[in-house]
């Protein structure tokens, strides 16, 4: 997996033809390929591991091997607040927008993910949290569609680049902050891998056997949200890599042992980015197809044979 | 023989009591039988001991120290608790199941030890490589007593943990919790509905009816 990853890496940092960007406004970098290429490469495997990582730790959170950031409405709780913030943002000074990005991407994804929370918690039933992501996505979509209308021409502009979802826009300090902020909530994460995978047990068992069921939970939460709030504020809503991956790397390791979980999703996931981002770029269109588009062409088809085999059951 | 478990003055519940005025005090080795209807709050109590819902202070105490008083990770050297919440996770094999018990346990060496003996204690070594979604239900709650005793704690407690077998499976299982409690002189508390059967094993009886329970050495509770 490190070598597929580094391969991938490789190609596409060196290989892919660079094509005009009509998205994006660094086209005049063009001959310092690799200069450009690199921040790209990097933000692909930040985003990649993000979401492949908080979709797995959703997943076993919930209890339900079909949740995942984006289908949670997660990624729209992000998407909404930073529209908003977009839209609002010549109204603060240039430092505050840097900081503001993401953070405004974090409220999004944590009011959703607490909103999800109580409703689990009252229910129980985990397959509701997933009908109620859907819906929440549709009427998050809606207020930011209404927000976008309000939107001038130039903020318009940016905001459809942003939804379309690219890996192309995160450059110098923001790709310093952003590596920053998913390396070290990561790291957070991984130390909380036993409890997470004694907690398959059942929270009342879990509880027996000296894990902190509801501190570990509630941090688990916040850090998926961080996660996924961040790589969205700036890369888009991406979808399918944080419902495919998890799934793909059980039915490879089929262990208990969550460390070895984690580091696969972070290895595979970014890997699927980095894919996702060479296929987009490849000369067959002639121009960047959007990283939003391939990913769902190649995590689809994978969510579908998850949900196949679960009927057999 | 050591006190290992004593409960003074214990009253439970949410609202409104469910037990009231409980007071006993329980020795290594014992295997008590814990009866009463549904709902009348038999979880409940096995929950309290075991330190998921919360109690007033010295009201249980382990060891002669209160249960309030342990850390999470010293109250898992303690007690183990068995019970019926199933595994969703569709590729866990019955040795990762246990392996799962041994949570709290650091040392590594110590760790594939606990879990060797606790599949051999339960005979179900056999199985250890089996997927548990695809054994019988008495197979699956021998894995599930062995992943508690692969935790390696004085006392065990048991939710119901005949329920969902088959005859032979009940009274198969509770030969093999009566071995643990003579043998490894565990304290073991089991709630059942299976009187039966679990009367020819228990040194203790508890029942549970109108918020008060009754201990005797002899199975006396639903007398109709």
């Amino acid at each position: 997996m490190v070598v597929c990853l580094l391969i991938l890496l490789c190609v596409d940092v060196f290989f892919v033809p660079n094509f005009i960007n009509p998205f994006s406004e660094e086209t005049h970098a063009i001959p310092l390929l690799e200069i450009f290429r690199l921040p790209k490469a990097l933000t692909a495997i930040l985003t990649g591991s993000a979401l492949a990582v908080s979709g797995f730790v959703l997943q076993q959170l919930f209890k339900n091997q079909l949740a995942g950031p984006y289908i949670l409405g997660v990624s729209s709780g992000a998407g909404l607040m930073v529209t908003f913030f977009l839209v609002l943002q010549s109204f603060f000074s240039p430092f505050i927008v840097q900081l503001g990005l993401p953070f405004f991407g974090f409220l999004g994804a944590i009011g959703v993910l607490l909103l999800i929370c109580l409703v689990s918690k009252k229910y129980g039933n985990s397959n509701i949290i997933l009908l109620l992501g859907v819906v929440l996505s549709m009427i998050l979509g809606a207020v930011q569609s209404l927000l976008v209308s309000l939107a001038n021409p130039q903020q318009l502009q940016s905001l459809s680049k942003w939804n379309f979802g690219s890996f192309s826009q995160v450059l110098g300090a923001d790709l310093f902050l952003f590596s920053i902020l998913i390396g070290a909530t990561c790291l957070f994460m991984f130390f909380k891998m036993g409890a997470l995978s004694a907690m398959i047990l059942g929270n009342d068992v879990a509880q027996t056997l000296g894990v902190h069921v509801k501190k570990n939970s509630f941090y688990l939460l916040m850090a998926a949200g961080l996660l996924t709030g961040v790589s969205t504020a700036y890369c888009g809503p991406i979808a399918f890599i944080g419902i495919a991956i998890p799934n793909v790397v059980k039915m490879i390791f089929k262990s208990v042992n969550f460390k070895l979980i984690f580091i696969a999703n972070i290895l595979l996931g970014a890997s699927m980015a980095l894919l996702g981002d060479i296929v987009s770029s490849l000369p067959i269109f002639n121009y960047h197809l959007p990283i939003n588009i391939t990913t769902s062409l190649l995590g689809g088809p994978i969510i579908i044979y998850i949900l196949l085999k679960n009927m057999q059951k | 023989m050591q006190t290992v478990l004593s409960i003074s003055n214990l009253e439970i519940g949410y609202s409104e009591p469910l037990i009231t005025d409980f007071s006993t005090v329980l020795n290594e080795g014992g295997l008590i039988i814990f009866s009463g209807a549904n709902g009348a709050g038999k979880s409940t109590l096995l929950k309290t001991i075991a330190g998921i819902l919360p109690c007033k202070n010295d009201r249980i105490l382990i060891d002669n120290k209160c249960i309030n008083q342990y850390s999470f990770e010293e109250r898992a050297q303690k007690i183990a608790l068995v019970n019926n919440a199933r595994i969703s996770e569709t590729f866990v094999s019955i040795r990762q199941m246990v392996e799962l018990g041994t949570y709290s346990i650091l040392d590594k060496k110590e760790k594939q030890k606990l879990i060797d003996e606790a599949l051999k204690t339960m005979n179900i070594e056999y199985l250890q490589e089996k997927n548990i979604h695809k054994i019988s239900d008495g197979e699956w709650q021998k894995a599930n007593v062995a992943r508690a005793l692969a935790q390696n704690t004085p006392i065990i407690l048991m939710d119901e943990p005949s329920a969902f077998l088959d005859y032979p499976s009940k009274v198969n299982l509770f030969e093999t919790i009566q071995t643990l409690s003579k043998i490894s002189k565990k304290l073991i508390i089991v709630s059942t509905h299976d009187i039966e059967i679990a009367q020819k094993f228990g040194t203790l009886f508890w029942h549970l009816n109108n918020k008060k329970i009754v201990t005797s050495e002899r199975f006396v509770g639903w007398n109709i």
